[in-house]
């Protein structure tokens, strides 16, 4: 099963593509060249859940089009906004390397216009939810009516396109609450607390590109294809939350597991730090980092499951040891010896620590409003590149004329027409 | 129906990855459609076969190797090849593997490929277009390069610790393994396109610094960085998690917008919202305790869907269990058994890649250690047999069967 083999009968399917790299080309009119997705084309009609993936796409080179809602997109809204236009920073951020054009895609009348804004598109991200309906879209069969054949459909939501709770409104954070992951996280006695910010959907993203480079792959032996990519699919499969309990029966909460110091956190005169001690290796380390205390000199130490039998003990026992002593020397140390250990930050510290500044990992970017916005790089370094930028995040319509009127031939009249009937 | 071949099933993927990340890699790619096979010694297997804590069954397979319900949730549909990398001629193997490889795998500690002689360099020579994805806790380059890092090193650097309250293990090792896919992936298309392979240095903060972006944004432009807020959510006109009938049972509910700030008020029955505006931090309290007080008679489902049927945001905190039976995930079939030859079968969660046409699949339970060591050496390399036996009684490569490799 391992090379060149095609994926079963292909009488079915309507293959309209070319060879691979033909088809890049033939997409690639208005697009760029450069980068390993230079020459795709992108239709990006979800939100805040398909706007980290189409954001990796888009860095990767693949020219995306952001349809948007006349009103414009939600993110536009989110804090914090600066300057005269209310810029939303995040919007900047997750939008830079894209076009806009708007259209209302729950307008009866939008079909025919997204069939041909759809005609040469490599991957159709979609996320269709309550209150906003997406044309064409049949819920039962799930086919997507203005799409051509050779086409990714990739759908991200909070649950899939199918299934009970299918319609339920959601958040990131009750995305996390229905997961099992938050459960898990804080004290005791409190309530769950949820992981911050937008991360738990931005994963989903992360994954659905997974997918859709995969079909691209695979497209000249298996032609277009719908990926169902589920946010609560996504979470729950992580930190063996239905394994643990299909194999022992057993709920985890929130009672801190008693865990074999010194791995953990902990509170130096100059700050925090935490240590990750598994193997002998590590332990001998710390052991050695710290002058070799007679408090810890018991060989049995050495295995973590000794250590997690006489946690509280050593939890004591280390914790006295670490308050005196100074968080970067010991980092300093520990790391020539071998132990895992690591600053615990706060989010400025973070973005100022000399290591992200050596890597350049923080970049400012122009911006049509604000000049400069400062936000992160691809995470992706690498020789030759894989990413690259070149355009900031659009204004709302700014790219109408040259997607309706320059590639599809519509009219500058048409245009004005849909302002009128609300359809863009 | 003949079994379905994956999207990536022209690809021959090298996995010296262990841990969470380096498993979730292999195992995107195995169960997508790749030939992944895992590199281990028999020496230093992957650490995730080892069990953790003393109330943890020790399970060991026929060869002695331990193996865990962690690990065979973590690396299904890879294959497993053993390979003492410390023995004489494992370094020429390992060249002739990569030569016939398309994307390489590693999260070793940073000088462990390098005392191997397997440098970028060389690895380049042999095959010129092949993909190395290197992932490391802080990267290959800069003043922390040399660090050790685990997850909750991670989740402590980059300040999702100081949000949070507390340091989280795994959370950037899954989001760091995905990421490695994703990289992995674009480089190929850049191989194919042209022609020639990529050296990918992804580092974990850097990972972690993309998916904390949005709460770093306001910090980096000169305003304020964020700090922890528990469960109130910024932008949101309420949010928060509360407490249903029942022990330690809970409700997240987040109002977007006026309607649904409008609709929760209706159902605590709080009269003076001013409907178009968001509530100031009085009134929010007040809505709260209103929310508290009615929640706390019933159960977490009832309450969610009460407030999912005036739209408003809300999900049953759930637990293992809850996740376990998941009306959800039940229906979608996302929860599938999985068996194993020396651990039994236990549930999983299906893979997450749904694809209509090249759908992600379990392609097999997760290896013993060494148990593809002959099909790899036979299919990839054209050993035959005698010359697989020749390897295996110098202890270079060993097979999972005790008789063959003592």
């Amino acid at each position: 099963m391992i090379p060149g083999s095609s994926a079963g009968p292909e009488a079915d399917r309507p293959v309209q593509a070319g060879p691979p790299v033909a088809g890049r080309a033939g997409a690639s009119v208005g697009g760029r060249a450069g980068g390993p997705l230079g020459g795709y084309a992108v239709l990006d009609l979800g939100q805040r859940l398909t706007a980290y993936g189409s954001k990796l796409l888009a860095d990767f080179g693949a020219r995306v089009t952001k349809i948007e809602p006349p009103g414009g997109d939600e993110m536009r809204r989110m804090e914090p906004r600066r300057g005269p236009g209310r810029r939303s920073l995040a919007f900047a951020y997750y939008h830079a390397n894209k076009r806009s054009a708007r259209l209302d895609i729950g307008h009866p009348a939008a079909d025919g216009v997204l069939r041909r804004l759809a005609a040469d598109a490599d991957v159709i991200m979609i996320s269709p939810r309550p209150g906003a309906p997406l044309t064409g879209l049949n819920g039962e069969t799930l086919r997507l009516s203005w799409a051509p054949a050779r086409a990714i459909v990739l759908s991200i939501t909070p649950f899939g396109l199918t299934g009970p709770a299918r319609d339920w409104r959601m958040t990131p954070m009750t995305s996390y609450a229905m997961s099992g992951l938050m459960y898990r996280m804080g004290r005791a006695e409190g309530p769950p607390v949820t992981v911050p910010g937008q991360q738990a959907w931005d994963q989903a993203g992360a994954h659905g590109v997974v997918a859709a480079l995969a079909a691209l792959r695979a497209r000249e032996s298996a032609g277009g294809q719908l990926i169902d990519i589920a946010v609560h699919e996504c979470l729950s499969a992580q930190d063996d939350v239905i394994l643990r309990y299909s194999a022992t029966s057993q709920v985890m909460g929130r009672s801190r597991l008693a865990g074999y110091p010194p791995t953990g956190t902990w509170e130096c005169r100059d700050g925090p730090i935490e240590f990750q001690v598994h193997t002998g290796r590590h332990w001998a380390g710390f052991v050695d980092m710290l002058g070799h205390p007679a408090e810890l000199s018991d060989p049995a130490l050495g295995g973590r499951i000794a250590r997690s039998e006489r946690a509280s003990e050593l939890r004591e026992v280390i914790g006295t040891l670490l308050a005196a002593r100074s968080r970067h020397v010991l980092l300093q140390r520990g790391q020539e010896l071998g132990v895992p250990c690591g600053l615990l930050n706060s989010p400025a510290q973070f973005a100022g620590d000399p290591q992200m500044t050596a890597r350049g990992f923080y970049v400012s970017r122009p911006d049509g409003q604000l000049g400069q916005v400062r936000m992160p790089a691809p995470p992706f370094r690498s020789s030759p590149p894989l990413t690259s930028v070149t355009r900031p995040a659009p204004e709302l319509g700014e790219h109408d004329d040259e997607v309706y009127v320059a590639e599809l031939g519509y009219t500058k009249r048409d245009l004005a027409d849909w302002r009128e009937t609300g359809l863009a | 129906m003949p079994e379905l071949l994956g999207a990536l099933a022209d690809v021959r993927v090298i996995s010296l990855g262990s841990f969470v990340a380096g498993n979730t890699f292999a195992m995107t790619l195995a169960e997508l459609g790749a030939d992944v096979v895992k590199l281990e010694s028999r020496t230093r297997p992957d650490p995730v076969r080892a069990r953790f804590t003393a109330e943890q069954a020790e399970v060991r397979e026929p060869s002695g190797a331990e193996t865990t319900t962690l690990f065979a949730g973590l690396s299904r549909s890879v294959r497993d090849m053993s390979v003492d990398m410390k023995a004489p001629g494992a370094t020429e193997l390992f060249l002739r593997l990569a030569g016939a490889a398309d994307v390489i795998f590693e999260n070793f500690g940073p000088r462990v490929l390098g005392s191997w002689g397997l440098t970028w360099e060389r690895l380049r020579q042999v095959n010129p277009r092949l993909v190395l994805v290197s992932l490391s806790g802080y990267g290959r380059t800069g003043p922390r390069a040399s660090y050790l890092a685990y997850g909750g090193n991670i989740s402590s650097y980059t300040g999702l610790t100081y949000l949070w309250g507390e340091s989280h293990a795994t959370i950037y090792d899954y989001v760091a393994g995905t990421h490695a896919v994703v990289a992995a992936l674009a480089a190929l298309e850049q191989r194919d396109r042209h022609g020639h392979g990529t050296y990918v240095d992804l580092a974990q903060v850097e990972v972690a610094g993309a998916a904390l972006a949005a709460l770093m944004l306001d910090g980096l432009n000169g305003g304020e960085y964020v700090e922890p807020a528990g469960n109130c959510v910024a932008g949101a006109w309420l949010s928060g998690v509360f407490r249903c009938a029942g022990a330690d049972e809970w409700v997240a509910v987040e109002v977007e917008d006026a309607a649904g700030w409008r609709s929760l008020c209706d159902i605590v029955s709080h009269s003076g919202a001013r409907a178009d505006l968001p509530p100031d931090s009085r009134e929010r309290d007040e809505v709260k305790g209103l929310v508290q007080t009615w929640a706390s008679g019933l159960s977490k489902w009832r309450v969610a869907k009460q407030l999912q049927e005036y739209g408003v945001a809300a999900a049953p905190v759930q637990h293992g269990e809850d996740v376990w039976r998941d009306p959800q995930l039940r229906s979608r079939g996302s929860i599938i058994e999985v068996g194993h030859p020396d651990l039994g079968r236990f549930e999983y969660p299906a893979p997450v890649h749904r694809m209509s046409r090249t759908p992600a699949t379990v392609r097999r339970p997760a290896p013993r250690l060494g148990q593809d060591t002959r099909d790899v050496l036979s299919r990839w390399l054209r050993v035959d047999d005698e010359a697989v036996s020749a390897l295996l009684a110098t202890r270079l490569v060993a097979t999972s069967d005790p008789a063959e490799s003592p």
